[in-house]
């Protein structure tokens, strides 16, 4: 088994609950969050979403250095977010692919500029991102429920769909 | 495992374990800030109560055992009852006894009982049947992390510093 093996198995399965709430997220509520400390709904999904791309600069460069300027998602519509997603999935699916076990003992660095925030291998980074969107996605569940849109299953059911 | 067809490229349980300890950290400095008077809150009807997402967090570590000592988990021999604790100090006692359990289990796993297929079921009903590994970090990990993230929006909407996660809150951490 490769490693790349696992990663493309576990990003297919986080796919399908996520772009499912992506779906059900309606323009109108895209400028509300819970808490003025809060994300807003547009920001946490457009994240959640953007997520699903980062392997590809992950995997393919060395580093993000956010002082050479980073693409944020802006959606207008749920259509727009929802493409951003299936996009940076379809990036993130072939750097995986074309990834070879050595890729993953390589050096991989976030920056900005001259300030080192994370210098690590490209194996601790992609198995973090996992985690990192689970959270995120964890959250945007939340945010769902607070604006009576149905919580799709993602590791069991949900209050609304779903059973065990 | 073997050593001529190994059939991962790297340990399991060792990075399981470093990535366990993290997360647990960062769940407990989450579960300590859960006032015992909030545990009823709940932010919206149909979701969890704050104590009840808490102690199910907790919880979840110790699902480590019931995925890598056995084949299968079935709903339908389980006599369940959710930990319902006093106060928040129980809350962080019962969630340290469960992690120190899991990476006991951990330790003492070897890889070859990762690659074993292991079955969610309830009675003839199977939910889904995966290797060891996958039920670890997907039915295990992520969904830890998945409750922790709805934690953390509890937290917030009850004016509660949220720690620094995966990089600073709006409360914690600088980049």
């Amino acid at each position: 088994m490769a490693i790349k093996d696992e990663f493309i198995d576990e990003i297919k399965q986080e796919s399908v609950s996520t772009r499912k709430m992506l779906e059900r997220i309606p323009a109108e509520s895209f400028d509300w969050k819970p808490h003025e400390k809060s994300m807003s709904m547009k920001r946490l999904a457009g994240l959640v979403a953007d997520m699903f791309g980062w392997f590809e600069f992950m995997i393919d460069e060395d580093e993000l250095d956010f002082a050479k300027g980073y693409e944020q998602p802006d959606p207008k519509t749920t259509k727009d977010l929802v493409a951003w997603f299936d996009k940076k999935l379809a990036a993130s699916l072939k750097s995986l692919e074309n990834a070879g076990d050595q890729v993953f003992s390589e050096g991989w660095k976030l920056r900005n500029g001259d300030d080192i925030y994370m210098d690590t291998t490209k194996l601790a980074v992609v198995r973090q991102t996992f985690s990192h969107m689970a959270h995120h996605r964890g959250q945007l569940s939340v945010f769902l429920r607070l604006k009576d849109i149905p919580v799709p299953e993602i590791y069991g059911p949900s209050a609304d769909e779903g059973s065990m | 495992m073997s050593s001529t067809t190994p059939a991962l490229s790297y340990s399991l349980g060792a990075s399981l374990i470093a990535e366990m300890e993290q997360e647990a950290a960062v769940a407990r400095k989450c579960l300590e800030r859960v006032p015992a008077e909030k545990f009823d809150w709940k932010p919206h009807e149909k979701s969890m109560t704050f104590g009840r997402l808490g102690s199910h967090i907790a919880e979840m570590f110790g699902w480590t055992p019931a995925t890598l000592q056995n084949a299968e988990l079935d709903f339908a021999k389980m006599d369940y009852k959710p930990f319902d604790p006093p106060t928040t100090a129980d809350l962080v006692d019962f969630f340290d006894k469960q992690v120190a359990e899991a990476i006991d289990v951990l330790r003492n796993t070897p890889d070859e009982v990762f690659i074993e297929d292991w079955t969610l079921r309830n009675g003839e009903q199977v939910y889904f049947t995966m290797p060891k590994a996958v039920v670890m970090r997907s039915f295990v990990m992520n969904h830890i992390i998945h409750h922790r993230g709805q934690l953390s929006v509890y937290l917030r909407l009850n004016d509660i510093s949220v720690p620094a996660l995966y990089g600073p809150s709006a409360d914690e951490g600088a980049m």
